[in-house]
């Protein structure tokens, strides 16, 4: 005889009952399979049809197990009524929460049970949330580090950032006497008005000399945000900063940790910057990094900066120095409008002493995310991103849904029975909410950890600059709430659809076959709108990320406007050594011929820095002998250069002139314009011989000499920007780029650069040596940024999209099987079925993209500015997606379709 | 053979009707319904257990284990008081049911 415990134990599920419950059943079905088998064999049965007539009566196991676990639930669902019915009074007054959490508790077990029967469905809707949960948390936290943390200082809402402001910038920084008069002028609403300004210096120490960055500051900088200094002091009001005083110095925390392993006597010791030698006397708290976003590893008192080679007579030029940022902390008492009208009084007297329409913008710190100067693209950018991964969100959350609703009609039967057994409807949509809110949760914790994969993928994300920004990612509180949030949303928002949808269950309907159509079709609607849904948010998704896959091959091809892409670039900053224009510019043409003369460079030349990088300088530009209300001024970028720069460049003059060796400080100003710049001053007429000035103040009258051909300037995807070339021996900069362009690969030619400025002069290192490759790559990091985080996106869209829309159409299939059974037997083809199937599925995808099309064709506009080459109705980019999805629809509905076509119509018949 | 519906809506009444002659086990009851009904009314195994749990869970009935000299270890049920008032009652409704369906059916048949 059969071991039948064995075998019930194998084919029946009743885990979730106490041992003795689970006995008792095994041991009564046993019994029964066993009365069957002994009366077979009296009949003269042999065993393994004995065996079968037994296994025959049992019936479906699956149908025993269902019963069975509703019927027991059911009780203890009862009995536990029965409890609190008869409560006392104790338990009366407690049993709200009590009942409620007991309540919760069995929700949650059944959930886990069901759960445990279905393991492939709990993977995919937990992977799909955990993907779509997992982006937004990302995307978020690079937010929340930008734009949401606070500063680590004292009541930071009471800080207020001042600058300037026009038509055609956002953000303009003061000049030191500008500051001054400020800070005198708003005195009364401002406790403290402090200024500070990037500095790079160059740090000797064993031999060596490396940059150090940093920050040149106000001496009441620190008191004004309440800092506490982790070691010593910070500067002194009206001591440290004035001209005269011993040069001191506050490192940073952790500069102090890693050139001093954090030693306490480093007090006193001195540290040399620029060759001037800084007397330590602070340490700041490890917490506080500057207020630029990177972290300071010095501060030195702004009339002692090493980058102000001049001196306090350079920091005291009110037309030149626009250099500094100013916050200030409101006095007890004044608010916000307050200080703002003071401020507004103030420009009116500083207005004065400068030219042109500009005016004081006054913002609460708090507001700011990285620096008033890009705040505005950057929050652009990430509420781009943001709405990006909220509609990757969308997409996975159809798929939860979906899958509820296909759940929730094949448990059709179930939640019958368990209405029929006086389950309350109230109590159904709970424990299918109580499910879906687990399953959110799960994708959530899961999310988090995908959240974080991400984030240290962003972080590898540094643009190519020479400093290091300060982006400090993590699974925070805030992050993890936010997480949680979108998580606990999710779960209700797409639980409560399906949960509503499946206890409007037609009863009798439901109980009386195997599988009713009425029943469904409703839900099948629903289910179909969803899938039209998914199709179309992942038709936009992945439009914009072939448009940003389009940009950056468009950006990869753009022509710079030069032709000479085999050099190298390398930056000097001199004033961290001389501050006259005569020795300085004798070092640069010293160090210019030194690198002209290496072997494997043809052609060397001075430029202020390589266009499409960063440092480009901006300026106001008038037609000398004209009045400005003419029209005869424009904006255009500057650039100082060498004799030579454009041969070296490859850069075609159209008309005129290059600048040659008799254009020298004592001779006439002369200047080389671009096309653009011609065209907007003086139109269609030649410019050759006409007279500009450059700069609102500027005294100077430049001669056009020559018209040199447009290139890109700023970004790679920029309208035709205004250019003016001024003779570096006519007008002068510190900080000068020398440009090379090499016979071969100019990669190894670099440690030589190197040799060669420490030859020229040990005290100014190179501040930065690059290939111009390299250069260029820097106008490719946003649109690679976009092209790889959308490429992502893309792909996450499109292989949800493809999972939603299988399940879609294969529950369709398995639930119309009997209709195929009909059709075939009736005689239909394999063809027609398949034709079908196919068609109704590919009827959902073609609509889908239909909407997706022309919502993305309608939206499109809005990415204008961050595409590159590309129109936002780029006609190839949405063929493309058009084939995509096609394809992706087929390959959905090709696998349901071929086991619909395959199916036996005699065995599905019978099963029915 | 007779709708699901109405084997299903019956069952409790046959389940009912068997054990109020005398107690019997599980396996008797489905086998005994299926032999006075000639085979036509079957049970299997896996919808007559469920539903013999949930007149326990009733009341209607009662099962206990019992281990006869000679016999296998079986549990058998039998009728409670409840379970007694529950086979009145069905009884009369399956009547009236009865009656009602015969009238219409009798009428569609005049």
């Amino acid at each position: 005889m059969p071991d039948w415990t064995e075998l019930i134990r194998r084919n029946l599920p009743l885990e979730a009952l106490t041992h003795d419950r689970r006995e008792e059943i095994t041991a009564e079905i046993a019994n029964q399979l066993e009365e069957s088998w002994i009366e077979a064999r009296a009949r003269g049965l042999t065993e393994a049809e004995a065996e079968r007539e037994a296994l025959t009566r049992l019936g479906e196991w699956n149908d025993l197990a269902e019963h069975l676990d509703i019927l027991e639930h059911g009780q203890r669902e009862k009995l536990a009524g029965q409890w609190f019915d008869a409560g006392e009074t104790v338990l009366k007054r407690r049993g709200g929460v009590a009942a409620a959490l007991a309540d919760l508790g069995r929700d949650i077990g059944y959930s886990l049970r069901s759960f445990r029967r279905s393991p492939g469905f709990v993977f995919v809707a937990v992977v799909s949330l955990a993907l779509g949960i997992g982006v937004n948390s990302a995307i978020f936290s690079l937010f929340e580090s930008i734009f949401l943390r606070s500063l680590p200082v004292e009541a930071p809402e009471e800080l207020m950032e001042i600058y300037w402001s026009g038509d055609d910038f956002t953000y303009g920084p003061f000049s030191y006497p500008d500051y001054l008069d400020l800070r005198r002028l708003t005195e009364d609403v401002f406790s403290d008005l402090i200024t500070y300004d990037i500095s790079i210096g160059v740090h000797e120490s064993d031999g060596h000399s490396e940059y150090v960055f940093g920050e040149a500051v106000t001496a009441n900088y620190f008191s004004a945000f309440g800092i506490v200094p982790a070691l010593g002091r910070f500067f002194i009001d009206g001591a440290d900063d004035e001209p005269g005083a011993e040069p001191t110095i506050v490192l940073g925390h952790q500069t102090w940790q890693e050139r001093y392993g954090g030693d306490r006597d480093v007090l006193g010791q001195s540290f040399r910057l620029n060759g001037v030698e800084y007397r330590i006397v602070g340490v700041a708290p490890a917490q506080f990094t500057g207020m630029l976003p990177m972290t300071s590893e010095i501060w030195v008192p702004i009339t002692h900066d090493p980058m102000i080679g001049g001196g306090l007579a350079d920091l005291m030029n009110r037309e030149t120095q626009f250099l500094f940022s100013v916050k200030g902390r409101r006095r007890p008492g004044v608010g916000q409008a307050e200080a703002s009208a003071v401020i507004q009084a103030a420009e009116a007297a500083i207005h004065e002493l400068h030219s042109g329409d500009y005016h004081f913008t006054v913002v609460a710190v708090e507001d700011i995310g990285v620096h008033g100067l890009i705040d505005t693209p950057v929050r652009l950018f990430l509420q781009f991103l943001m709405v990006m991964v909220g509609l990757a969100l969308l997409i996975a959350c159809t798929n939860l849904a979906g899958m509820l609703l296909a759940r929730a009609t094949a448990r059709r039967r179930e939640i019958a029975v368990r209405l029929a057994l006086g389950s309350s409807r109230w109590r159904l949509v709970r424990q299918l909410l109580a499910e879906s809110l687990l399953l959110a949760l799960a994708g959530g914790a899961a999310g988090l950890a995908v959240a974080w994969v991400l984030q240290r993928a962003l972080m590898t994300f540094q643009p190519p600059l020479p400093i290091p920004i300060n982006l400090d990612l993590g699974l925070n509180a805030g992050v993890v709430l936010f997480t949680g949030a979108v998580a606990v949303v999710t779960g209700i928002v797409f639980g409560l659809l399906p949960a509503a949808q499946s206890i409007r269950t037609d009863l009798v309907a439901s109980l009386k076959s195997r599988d009713s159509f009425r029943g469904g079709r409703q839900r099948f609607h629903l289910r179909r709108i969803l899938v039209v849904g998914q199709v179309a948010v992942s038709t936009l998704l992945l439009i914009c990320t072939g448009l940003f896959l389009r940009s950056l091959a468009s950006a990869g091809s753009t022509d710079p406007g030069f032709a000479t892409t085999q050099g190298f670039t390398v930056l000097f900053e001199s004033a961290v050594k001389h501050s006259e224009p005569e020795t300085i510019r004798r070092y640069f043409h010293q160090m210019r011929e030194r690198i002209a003369a290496l072997p494997g460079v043809e052609e060397a030349a001075l430029i202020t820095s390589l266009p499409l990088g960063a440092g480009i300088a901006n300026s106001h530009i008038s037609d000398a002998d004209r009045e400005e209300e003419d029209g005869a001024a424009a904006e255009a970028d500057v650039a100082r250069i060498g004799v030579n720069y454009f041969t070296t460049m490859g850069i075609p003059l159209l008309s005129g002139r290059s600048f040659e060796a008799g254009d020298t400080e004592g001779a006439r100003p002369v200047a080389v314009i671009n096309e653009t710049l011609a065209r907007r001053l003086w139109a269609d007429a030649n410019p050759i011989g006409r007279r500009l000035r450059v700069g609102f103040t500027g005294e100077t009258v430049w001669e056009v000499v020559g018209v040199a051909r447009n290139g890109k300037y700023r970004t790679l995807g920029e309208r035709p920007r205004g250019f003016i070339y001024l003779p570096f021996e006519q007008s002068f900069s510190s900080r000068m780029s020398i440009v090379a362009r090499t016979s071969g690969p100019p990669a190894p030619l670099l440690p030589l650069v190197y040799e060669e400025a420490r030859a020229v002069d040990p005290d100014i290192p190179v501040f930065e040596a690059k290939t111009i490759h390299e250069h260029l790559e820097i106008m490719l990091f946003v649109p690679r940024l976009l092209a790889t985080l959308l490429g992502g996106l893309g792909l996450l869209a499109l292989l949800l999209g493809l999972i939603g829309l299988y399940g879609t159409v294969s529950f369709d299939v398995a639930r119309r099987m009997h209709e195929v059974g009909v059709r075939i037997a009736l005689g239909a083809e394999h063809r027609d079925v398949l034709g079908t199937v196919m068609r109704e599925g590919l009827r959902l995808v073609v609509i889908g993209l239909a909407v997706g099309l022309v919502t993305a064709f309608a939206l499109g506009g809005a990415l204008a500015s961050l595409l590159i080459g590309v129109r936002p109705s780029d006609p190839a980019t949405y063929l493309f997606i058009t084939v995509i999805f096609l394809g992706v629809g087929v390959a959905a509905t090709w696998g349901p379709a071929r086991r619909a076509a395959a199916a036996d119509p005699v065995a599905l018949l019978r099963d029915e | 053979m007779g709708g699901e519906a109405l084997k299903k809506g019956s069952a409790e009444l046959l389940i009912l009707t068997m054990l109020q002659e005398e107690s019997r086990h599980g396996y008797e009851i489905g086998k005994l319904i299926e032999l006075r009904s000639e085979g036509r009314i079957q049970f299997h195994i896996s919808s007559l257990y469920p539903i013999l749990v949930r007149m326990q869970q009733r009341g209607w009935i009662s099962g206990r284990w019992v281990e006869k000299p000679g016999q296998r270890r079986r549990r058998y049920y039998h009728l409670t008081p409840r379970g007694e008032q529950a086979l009145v009652e069905q009884r009369r409704e399956w009547a009236e049911f009865s009656l009602a369906v015969n009238d219409v059916i009798g009428f569609d048949h005049a």
